[in-house]
């Protein structure tokens, strides 16, 4: 049996429901956004781990040149090799879909090219299908292993390229030969990321389809597991030195060699960054959710210190009041539990089934980890108890003669008690005028700005702007919130603008709209000539893309470099350079850095000798510059002639880079279509070709990603502080009952009385939405500058979001409305008969 | 129908004749109360040193205008707020001295409070509402408490109300659940701000009866209004103005003083308490007071023809003596003396402001010399009735 004070905590909290509902969704919404965030890292990076390691990823690649079944066989058995196995990738273009009837063979006359889309495929091959044993892949759907003139899909291109099983795709090699395959089945490779994210298809083939082809059949990737459970960095370094040294002994030439994060998957230094923001946004949410209780906590126990002077007089001591509020607390915490946990954990799962599809790995079923519930749970109970700890404690400290000043049994009114306790909460005045309880001694300067704006505004506006003013600790409170939120909320769209700035600034770089890849190299001259032929080209040049490493002076390797022999004149790139100068004609040897290259070489300056193994040759060479603004990689620019000459093809060229008038993207695309034809129909084979638009949206689908993460966790905080401004709307509205009450009595109509209350929460909107907008401004770099060190690793251009800005006034404006109506609506159900029964 | 209690702060029976703890002999002792408020617009003293005693089973009506202070001498009883300054002894509790948890639960099981407004909790039925100062206060068990609750509920007449909420009841029938709520502890004292100031005069009857009810079971009631009708069917009425008690007797014996007059008068008023047959005027003597008897009775004793003592009359509580010879001048022509069983508290007023009283006022001067008239009338017809008798 239940004592008579729980009965009262059920009741209370079941009496006055819009009141439960608010702080429940307050407290709710806080444990949600957690537990979103916290359920989603929890199980979408064990779930992409999981994944990842289940195909046996590789310790360390080399990239390298006619590995063949010998080489793997002494790989294998080199000492500190767990598992090593040859994969060899295959750049091919998808020229479309087979008709239906179609079968396998040479070009159909059928296929209809789809030239608007790039979605070339990279066909993987492994030496045997059955046994692969590092970087395996699973078998989804129909045929395995592929057989001959067979392609496999992975799972995730198929949508990509708009194909099913059993489609037949016509597919153009870099020799030019063209060959329809039919989509025999479908497998799963963890390894590789969603193909309209990575925006590349994933397909599989055997070795004698690539003699189909024409294409070479020998692999060139090196995929070795080290031997030792866990290797450090420096073992595997040491490890894929001997490799290296090992494969350049039988006269091949390693490429590069990459060694990943053991046990993480590729994309987990992307994505542990991100969920590492939002996780910080996630508490932020927590924290506005918090100050959203502590508001209605505190009015809550303002309503309900006079049951506590009746307390107090028969007989209730301080802990026992205590311990009621404190109940219907936890009775609060608990019910938010209950629609917190299992909404965080639907939307954890759809979170993280969006990174599994993206980065396409497997996920488990609906699941709430025990670490992540008791984190809820911890948050659920904690933040609320917190939040009210002071509310409470205030409250009770009243003695009942405070507590219940205005009854019968107290002091005459004119004669407030002093000895209130500190911890005394601000009782709601009991007087009714306009001006009420305004007696702060900046009060008559406030008084003369309202009475000049009197002058201007209509009298119910007046008021609503007095009300706003008039319960300044809440105002206070509530503002705190949502001008977080709306700070947040502008903050993302900043991290938007800046990114897309940054973009910009890299795109700068880029003044030329085509780049074509050949399948051979060709005379530079010969190349120019051509290009200016097509319709629409106004510049073209040749130039070079060859790869290296650094060789620093430890014996040690860098990462993979891209070095471009440019022209020093080049018309079609606009470097920013920082430090140093620009290549000049006469330069042999200079070479110019990029500021991407110096995050990963911090020691490198203007004048120092950098050692790049060129395709295997070591070559030296002099930093005369810094460049920024280039798209986001490590690139070195050097000039052309002398690199020609390195590499021993003077006056030839592999790349064309081409300007196009206009400069629009579908300009861009007949421009870059018609000099494949026109190279085509001069026996010049086109490897490859991307507008600089179809560039940037690579990039830039990347982001998009990103922020729709960030613009969820904007509209959760734009919730939050929504629910907020209703709260203390409707608190504003109940505490004014009988001020409604007599505005009614002489004369005050339901629209007027709507209206006051609307304004007034709109005001509160707008206020928020104002030094919000002021807060953004630092917010929004730091948020900047975060999401800069994980996407680009550097500050982005900051740029302050106007767009953002307006569509938050938007926003802002029509949650505050919204906010405002049903309080609106139960001030106008304020009958003036209610009032004067009012006690 | 006070129970002996053993808490610490508990309520010893008074009616033993014995010390309370604090060394108090009546229930409740308040010495040199003062409560002075201050706000932003300045102190304001609502009690003024206020010295109040109330034995166990009075029913105490506390009368005064707005703003008196009655309802902070309540409060003060009850612990509700605490003095600026001075004692309060109540049986055994200093209670100033008590901190609030200790206070709250001192005055849960020892005061039952009544307001003017009820002040029910409204989301608890009328059953829960009189259990829930039990449930506070740890009494009875939790069966018990229901029983208790069903059985206040049959005395105070809404038994059949139990399980509804407060808001579907009528004002009195609130008020009666109010009642059964303050008696939920059984407290020997129960304190109420305007039980009546919200019902109708008939509702307000019942409501009064039945505080009669519980003083006749002995209960100590103190009781706020401004109903003087009422206040005058309590066995004591303490006025209070401007924060002051005046003396019942005073207002009463001089209905025409102004609240100004009554508070001088109170303030130059020696309070003496006189044992058993002990002599307060004796004749012959140059009287230089006027008595006003507040408690007990006296005797007035002529000397008889052969010097033998005449009890001429008695006079009680309420009546006054000393104005013969103020007025007429000369001695004293009767010894008064105390009650010889049960002794008296006599209000002294010194001849200067007794004089400028009368003087000040014709109404009060005509009817004291009235009262001289009667009396010298009466003395003289009881020492003849006694000569006469002895002849």
């Amino acid at each position: 049996m239940l004592s008579p004070r729980w009965h009262k905590v059920i009741r209370d909290i079941w009496g006055n429901k819009l009141r439960t509902v608010l702080v429940v969704l307050s407290i709710a919404v806080g444990v949600f956004a957690v537990g979103l965030i916290a359920g989603t890292r929890e199980t979408a990076v064990a779930a992409l781990d999981a994944s990842w390691n289940s195909t046996n990823p590789a310790s360390v690649i080399l990239y390298t040149s006619y590995l063949d079944e010998e080489l793997l066989y002494t790989v294998r058995h080199m000492p500190g090799v767990g598992a090593a196995d040859a994969h060899r990738a295959t750049y091919i273009r998808f020229q479309g879909l087979d008709q239906p009837g179609a079968s396998g063979g040479n070009a159909s006359a059928s296929i209809a090219p789809d030239e608007t889309k790039s979605r070339n495929p990279i066909l993987y091959t492994y030496p045997d299908f059955g046994s692969i044993r590092v970087g395996k892949v699973w078998p989804e759907s129909g045929t395995w292993p592929p057989g001959e003139r067979e392609l496999l899909i992975e799972r995730a291109s198929l949508g990509w390229m708009g194909a099913q099983a059993g489609d037949s795709v016509l597919l153009k090699a870099t020799n030019g030969r063209q060959r329809v395959l039919r989509i025999a089945g479908t497998v799963h490779d963890p390894g590789q990321m969603q193909a309209s994210w990575a925006r590349m298809a994933i397909g599989y083939v055997d070795r004698e389809t690539l003699d189909w082809f024409g294409l070479p059949r020998d692999f060139d990737e090196l995929h070795v597991i080290a031997a030792a459970a866990n290797p450090t960095r420096d073992e595997l370094n040491q490890l894929a030195e001997e490799i290296r040294s090992k494969v350049e002994k039988s006269d091949r030439i390693v490429g590069y060699t990459y060694i990943p994060t053991p046990g993480k998957h590729p994309a987990g230094e992307t994505v542990e960054p991100v969920l590492l923001v939002l996780t910080i946004l996630g508490y932020l949410a927590l924290v506005l959710s918090g100050l959203l209780v502590v508001n209605t906590m505190q009015a809550l126990l303002t309503q309900q210190v006079r049951q506590m002077g009746i307390m107090k007089a028969i007989g209730a001591r301080n802990n026992q009041i205590m311990g009621i509020y404190f109940g219907m607390v936890l009775v609060f915490g608990v019910l938010s539990l209950v629609i917190a946990v299992p909404l965080g954990a639907l939307g954890s799962q759809a979170l993280t089934q969006f990174m599994a599809n993206l980065l396409n790995f497997d996920t488990g079923g609906l699941a709430v980890s025990p670490g992540v519930l008791a984190m809820e749970v911890a948050i659920g109970l904690a933040v609320p108890l917190l939040a009210a700890l002071y509310p409470i404690i205030s409250a009770t400290r009243i003695t009942p003669a405070e507590a219940m000043s205005d009854l019968g049994l107290t002091a005459p009114a004119r004669a407030a008690p002093r000895r209130r306790s500190r911890f005394a909460l601000r009782l709601p005045s009991r007087s009714h005028g306009e001006g009420e309880g305004d007696a702060s001694p900046g009060a008559p300067r406030r008084r003369g700005a309202v009475a000049g704006l009197g002058r201007i505004l209509s009298r119910p506006v007046l008021l609503s702007l007095r009300n706003t003013f008039r319960r300044r600790g809440r105002l206070a409170l509530t503002l705190a919130a949502l001008l977080l939120g709306s700070a947040i909320f502008i903050g993302v769209f900043i991290v938007r603008d800046s990114l897309m700035a940054t973009l910009d600034g890299m795109f700068q770089y880029v003044d030329y709209d085509i780049v074509v890849g050949f399948q051979k190299e060709h005379r530079l001259g010969q190349l120019e000539q051509e290009a200016l032929r097509v319709p629409g080209v106004t510049a073209a040049e040749g130039w070079r893309f060859d790869t290296g490493r650094r060789m620093r002076g430890d014996d040690t390797e860098g990462e993979s470099l891209q070095i471009r022999g440019v022209p020093a004149g080049s018309a079609l790139i606009r470097p920013t350079v920082t430090a140093g100068r620009w290549l000049l004609p006469d330069d042999e040897n200079a070479i110019v850095v990029n500021t991407m290259f110096l995050k990963d070489e911090p020691d490198v300056e203007v004048g120092s000798i950098l050692k790049l193994k060129i395709n295997g040759r070591e070559t030296e060479w002099q930093v005369v510059g810094i460049a920024a603004g280039t798209p986001p990689v490590a690139l070195l620019h050097v000039n052309y002639p002398y690199l020609a000459r390195l590499m021993g093809a003077i006056d030839r060229a592999g790349i064309l880079i081409a300007a196009t008038e206009p400069r629009d993207p579908a300009t861009q695309a007949a421009a870059a279509k018609a000099l494949e034809e026109h190279f085509r129909s001069i026996g010049m084979e086109v490897a490859s070709r991307q507008t600089s638009t179809e560039e940037r949206t690579q990039i830039q689908s990347q982001l998009d990603v990103l922020l729709y993460f960030l613009l969820i966790m904007a509209v959760i905080l734009a919730v939050i502080g929504a629910i907020g401004l209703a709260g203390t709307m409707s608190l504003n509205v109940l505490e004014r009952t009988r001020e409604i009450g007599v505005m009614r009595a002489v004369g005050a109509s339901d629209g007027s009385v709507f209206r006051i209350v609307v304004i007034e929460g709109l005001l509160i909107g707008l206020i928020s939405w104002f030094f919000g907008a002021i807060l953004a401004y630092p917010l929004g770099r730091v948020l900047s500058d975060a999401i800069g060190a994980i996407t680009f690793r550097v500050n982005l251009d900051y740029v302050y979001s106007l767009g953002g800005l307006l569509l938050w006034l938007a926003i802002a404006s029509v949650l505050a409305v919204f906010a405002s109506l049903l309080p609106a609506r139960n001030a106008t159900r304020v009958s003036v008969r209610d009032v004067l029964a009012y006690e | 129908m006070f129970e002996s209690r053993s808490g610490k702060n508990g309520i010893n029976n008074g009616t033993s004749g014995g010390h309370y703890r604090h060394g108090n002999d009546h229930l409740i002792e308040l010495h040199d109360v003062v409560k002075t408020y201050r706000s932003a617009a300045g102190e304001f003293t609502a009690l003024k040193a206020i010295d109040l005693e109330v034995d166990s089973g009075e029913f105490v009506a506390v009368i005064g205008k707005s703003g008196s202070g009655k309802s902070t001498l309540v409060n003060m009883i009850t612990g509700i707020d605490r003095p600026t300054q001075g004692e309060i002894l109540i049986g055994d509790a200093a209670i100033q001295t008590l901190n609030e948890g200790k206070l709250a639960q001192w005055r849960g099981r020892n005061v039952g409070v009544i307001f003017q407004f009820f002040q029910l909790l409204p989301t608890l039925t009328v059953t829960e509402n009189v259990m829930l100062p039990m449930d506070f206060c740890h009494m009875y068990s939790m069966r018990e408490r229901r029983q208790r609750a069903l059985s206040l509920l049959e005395q105070v007449g809404v038994a059949d109300q139990a399980d509804k909420l407060p808001s579907t009841l009528s004002g009195g029938q609130q008020q009666r659940v109010a009642i059964a709520r303050a008696l939920a502890n059984d407290p020997p004292i129960l304190a109420a701000d305007e039980p009546t100031g919200n019902l109708d005069s008939r509702t307000a009857e019942s409501v009064f009866s039945l505080f009669e009810t519980l003083v006749a079971q002995g209960k100590t009631i103190l009781m706020v209004t401004h109903d003087r009708d009422l206040a005058r069917r309590a066995t004591r009425t303490v006025i209070l103005v401007d924060g002051e008690i005046i003396e019942e007797y005073v207002a009463k014996t001089f209905p025409t003083l102004n609240e100004a007059q009554l508070i001088e008068v109170t303030r130059n008023l020696e309070v003496q308490k006189h044992a058993p047959g002990a002599v307060i005027l004796r004749r012959g003597e140059t009287p230089d007071r006027f008595y006003l008897i507040t408690r007990g009775r006296v005797e007035v004793v002529l000397s008889g023809s052969e010097g033998q003592e005449i009890v001429a009359s008695t006079m009680v509580q309420g009546q006054y003596f000393g104005e013969i010879e103020l007025r007429r001048g000369g001695a004293n022509i009767a010894t008064i003396r105390a009650d010889p069983v049960m002794g008296v508290e006599v209000a002294a007023l010194d001849r200067a402001t007794f004089e400028h009283l009368v003087g000040e006022s014709a109404a009060i001067r005509e009817a004291i010399d009235h009262t001289v008239e009667a009396r010298v009338a009466e003395n003289l017809a009881a020492r003849d009735r006694e000569e006469n008798g002895h002849a």
